[in-house]
């Protein structure tokens, strides 16, 4: 009887074991999942930065009188390599998406752009990494609910909480980004 | 052209505009081959030979060129439709990422070049671009739908090859290095593992996982001819055997319900057909070009 009771302890403390075991794994792959994320992120961002310098250089020329949208380019572009953690980097990533927004929509303004071969290629470089942008960020938006979901379920919030570990935040759009600027599509 | 980066910047900037028409993507069922037309545009002939072309590339380079043709894309942007059913299809090789997919939304007339993580040196976003609007889009707008995808599958090819070299034999090496006996009772345990989970999923019971599990640490403990022993072996071979019973019995009625048995439970692999086995499992982050005609 003893021993009965001895290896039900046993068989009760082995359990006990494997959750906390699992689920501190679980949990740990989680939040790297979201570091190595947000890293695809940034590989995309720079990837945009690497393109801006050749982009305004092609259409500079032309684009004369905008100098504002340049240099709004270039400080957003310098903040960013001052930014050192997550926030304020998504903070001046979206500050370059509105400038860039601005530059795109001058420059419907110049059809002789349009037609330059150099101009379009970098407007297929950039529409790629745009995409891949919205991609990766949208991914690290799943990965950011799958781990804010898994630390507040009951029990493994239990070991969360023990690792210290808090609600991650999601990218989200700026106040009033939602009112950017209007243009007129038409010419595809 | 400029007008369609606009949209894509302008939906960064106002990202959560892009999260919610993300629902929009729906799958549009199970890939028969590399080339999926489900509006019937390409006939049975051009069809089989594109097949056999990128079949052929497969079995040579390791590269997997899906092709799609919708009827539309229900309200989504094609850019996301596209990285969506890349990932659902799993198109190039795990971990390589080595696959494309050529996606045209007829009606829509819409069509992309989505490129997966492996191929982006070799296959760039310009030069996806030039084909979309050098070659696809001329013979889409004189409605050879069968030319432009064609010739833009070759350039493809062209592209990508000489990234790839063939790596069919490296399975077969290792297979020769490992030693034969731990093989054989990795299968033998495999095929007990799954001959058990088909039975017990099968079975509506939750309790015969754990009279079998006693059974194995009551024939355990007469071998050892200990009895500690085989009270330990009772003692955890019954919970285990009630717990897989229990996963394997839950996983096969939720199956069954979703209409999709899972892998264990076997009787899947008649589904499929002829020499095309699935796409391999690979990645794409949204590389590549759009366009329209």
């Amino acid at each position: 009887m003893k021993n009965f009771i001895l290896i039900t302890a046993g068989v009760l403390i082995l359990i006990v074991v494997a959750f906390i075991w699992s689920t501190y794994n679980r949990l740990i792959t989680a939040n790297e999942a979201i570091n190595n994320q947000w890293a695809q992120v940034e590989t995309q961002y720079q990837r945009r930065f690497d393109l801006i310098p050749n982009l305004i250089e092609s259409v500079k020329g032309v684009m004369s009188q905008e100098q504002k949208i340049f240099g709004d380019l270039a400080e957003a572009r310098s903040r960013y390599a001052g930014a050192s953690s997550p926030p304020p980097k998504a903070d001046s990533a979206t500050q370059i998406e509105g400038a860039l927004a601005r530059l795109l929509v001058v420059m419907e303004n110049y059809p002789q752009l349009k037609s330059a071969e150099n101009v379009q290629t970098l407007m297929a470089q950039l529409e790629g990494t745009e995409n891949r942008i919205s991609v990766e960020r949208k991914r690290y938006n799943d990965a950011v609910r799958d781990f804010n979901v898994a630390i507040k379920r009951f029990p493994s919030n239990l070991i969360a909480n023990q690792l210290g570990y808090s609600n991650k935040n999601y990218f989200e759009a700026e106040n009033g980004s939602e009112k950017a600027p209007k243009v007129d599509l038409q010419n595809k | 052209m400029s007008s369609r980066l606009f949209k894509l910047v302008l939906a960064s900037f106002v990202f959560f505009a892009l999260s919610l028409n993300a629902n929009a993507y729906f799958n549009p069922g199970n890939p028969v081959g590399f080339v999926n037309d489900y509006t019937d545009t390409i006939g049975g002939e051009q069809k089989q030979s594109l097949e056999n072309k990128l079949s052929q590339i497969e079995k040579s380079t390791g590269n997997e060129i899906a092709i799609v043709i919708i009827k539309n894309l229900q309200g989504d942007t094609i850019e996301n439709f596209a990285e969506k059913l890349f990932k659902d299809w799993g198109i190039g090789k795990e971990k390589k990422d080595n696959g494309v997919l050529i996606l045209v939304a007829k009606e829509d007339r819409e069509m992309r070049i989505e490129v997966g993580y492996g191929l982006e040196g070799a296959l760039t976003d310009a030069q996806s671009n030039w084909i979309i609007n050098q070659v696809m889009k001329p013979a889409f707008r004189n409605n050879d739908f069968y030319k432009g995808i064609d010739e833009a599958a070759d350039k493809i090819i062209a592209a990508t090859q000489g990234e790839n070299i063939p790596s069919l034999s490296t399975t077969k090496n290792e297979r020769k290095n490992s030693d034969i006996d731990y093989e054989m009772l990795f299968w033998a345990g495999a095929f007990v593992f799954m001959w058990l989970s088909a039975i017990l999923g099968r079975s509506k019971s939750w309790w015969l996982g754990g009279v079998l599990g006693g059974t194995a640490g009551i024939i355990i403990g007469l071998i050892k001819g200990f009895l500690f022993f085989g009270l330990i072996s009772i003692a955890i071979l019954i919970p285990a055997g009630l717990l897989f019973d229990f996963i394997v019995s839950r996983g096969y009625k939720e199956g069954k319900a979703r209409g999709h048995l899972p892998w264990w439970v076997g009787g899947q692999w008649s589904g499929k057909k002829g020499g095309f086995g699935g796409f391999g499992g690979g990645m794409s982050g949204g590389g590549g070009s759009s366009g329209s005609w």
